[in-house]
């Protein structure tokens, strides 16, 4: 029973309390993860807008 | 108990199990460092796919101008689904399904997730299908078996394929992760691949002409682009599986674009190679052009590893995806599995040559749809939400919650859905490509995302926030 539960096959109960105490973890703002920062905001306009369109212009060139 | 047991419960028992399921990761939980997803993403994206994609841009595009236009594209595509996708998922450590249900709604979600399910199950059986093939061609290029035999061996390639991710995926995301460090290597192998052809027909390829390109360049220039950010959109259903195991955004932005956006389109390369020069996109059969057998069994090497890795990670997504219908939710993760792989086994086994004739028109439909799921997604998040999503709602299925809507579904995003894949469809056929203007000078993929998010923004102004649905802060 306990190596069911550890692979997935958790009894109701505490399926329920598992998913109750993890809400709670990521409810709070250091439980969360970071959204982008400003670096990430640079590297996805940088690689994902100038550069698709510097290529564009080569390939048209 | 078996070393191999005690290892999956030593993972499982660290991780809680929590990678095996939908449940939000704590930050405790989720410990990829940027490398890890760099490479687990390279090992996904490089497949067969590839020397697909290549291929149909060699069609219209010259070398240099295939180059430019598929990496623009696969770039710009890429920044969409990683804007669309990563930041709910990694904020809250939910895959990409769970961050569809503030868009969708607590019933709603089952489109992007029956989207998922078809897409990721299409390609998968693709995949393990080539997989088959490379295997036998392998076997048949080394000596061990003759022709005769290669089509016995297809089958049995297949079914020990899916065997070999069943037991790959036992560990849920170390799993993934221990197989993306191992095959990450035929990368390597797929750069000294386009060397080789970029070196021995340099001047071939800088002359080669494309043979249906259209008269117009600037719709040729504009379908590889097309090409590159439909292909990059069809990221998002894998994305959140793999992204929710890094701990923020920062660890995540650039091995996206450079693990799905440029490696992939790094590697098509070989594709347009191929096609432009030796009219073949079939890395192991223009390698042996160039070098013989030797050079053929590497290429099957390569070919057959790049799609188990990505079968890996697909099927990996695709369960955890599954995980959200009631029906699975508590099954045990090895049964879940098997129903995971189990459709794929079957398709490779039973109907292969009908599936690759007749699936490819399915799989350019549910391709199309996910153009305006990002739209929806970033209306949603960056525009309507600002950021405010309650996780609690996401997990709420009493029919009280935030993104309960009407009957758990939310009209707006629906309407989105609709009027995007109907622009696509009329902006471009994705069987035919037979376009209708604007296409040449906007593509399909854009107007699409855009048309998708802005009919889900002005319903939900008009209809969902006045109506007190939905959560939103007004």
């Amino acid at each position: 029973m306990e190596q069911e539960s550890k692979l997935g096959g958790r009894p109701k109960m505490n399926r329920e309390l598992e998913l109750e105490r993890r809400l709670c973890a990521v409810e709070t703002p250091e439980g969360q993860g970071e959204d982008f920062d400003a670096p990430s905001w640079i590297w996805l306009v940088t690689l994902g807008v100038v550069l698709p369109v510097a290529l564009i212009a080569w390939g048209w060139l | 108990m078996s070393g191999a047991v005690e290892q999956i419960l030593a993972a499982d028992i660290r991780l809680g199990g929590a990678d095996k399921d939908v449940w939000p990761l704590t930050r405790s939980e989720r410990t990829w460092s940027a490398w890890q997803l760099f490479i687990t993403m390279v090992t996904a994206g490089a497949a067969t796919w590839c020397y697909m994609i290549g291929e149909y841009a060699g069609y219209y595009l010259n070398f240099q101008h295939a180059f430019a236009a598929l990496t623009a594209g696969a770039m710009l595509g890429m920044m969409l689904a990683t804007i669309a996708a990563v930041p709910i998922c990694v904020r809250f450590g939910i895959d990409s399904i769970a961050g569809t249900k503030p868009q969708f709604g607590t019933r709603g979600w089952a489109l992007p997730a029956g989207l998922q399910f078809l897409s990721i199950l299409g390609w998968n059986s693709l995949l393990v299908i080539f997989f088959g093939k490379s295997a036998a061609q392998f076997l048949v290029a080394v000596g061990v078996i003759g022709e005769g035999q290669a089509a016995l061996v297809v089958p049995a390639a297949t079914i020990l394929a899916c065997t070999l991710i069943f037991l790959v995926l036992l560990r849920g995301t170390s799993g993934v992760d221990r197989i993306a460090k191992i095959l990450v290597a035929h990368v390597f192998i797929g750069l000294w691949m386009l060397y080789l052809i970029v070196t021995h027909h340099w001047h071939d390829l800088t002359t080669a002409t494309p043979a249906y390109a259209a008269p117009n360049p600037l719709w040729n220039l504009t379908t590889g682009v097309e090409l590159g950010i439909s292909t990059s959109l069809s990221w998002w259903p894998y994305m959140g599986a793999m992204v929710r195991m890094a701990p923020g955004g920062p660890r995540v932005a650039l091995p996206s674009m450079l693990g799905l956006g440029a490696a992939v389109a790094l590697l098509c390369l070989i594709g347009i190679a191929g096609i432009l020069v030796l009219q073949n996109d079939d890395p192991a059969n223009w390698l042996r052009t160039i070098g013989g057998p030797v050079y053929a069994v590497i290429g099957l090497f390569f070919v057959t590893a790049a799609n188990l890795g990505t079968s890996v990670t697909g099927t990996y997504c695709s369960a955890i995806g599954l995980r959200h219908y009631k029906l699975f939710s508590k099954l045990p993760w090895p049964v879940l599995l098997v129903l995971t792989i189990a459709p794929v086994a079957v398709v490779g086994v039973t109907v292969p040559d009908l599936f690759f004739n007749s699936f490819g028109t399915f799989l350019a439909f549910i391709g199309v749809t996910f153009a305006p799921l990002c739209g929806i997604q970033i209306a949603d998040y960056f525009v309507l939400r600002r950021g405010h999503i309650s996780i609690r709602g996401i997990f709420d299925t009493s029919g009280t919650g935030p993104y309960a809507y009407w009957w758990g579904f939310n009209p707006a995003a629906l309407a989105g859905m609709v009027a995007g894949f109907g622009t696509y469809i009329y902006l471009l056929n994705p069987l035919t490509y037979v376009s209708h203007e604007p296409y040449e000078y906007t593509t399909a993929s854009l107007p699409t995302l855009l048309v998708g998010g802005a009919v889900y923004a002005l319903l939900t102004k008009l209809l969902v926030m006045r109506s007190k649905h939905g959560g939103y802060k007004t």
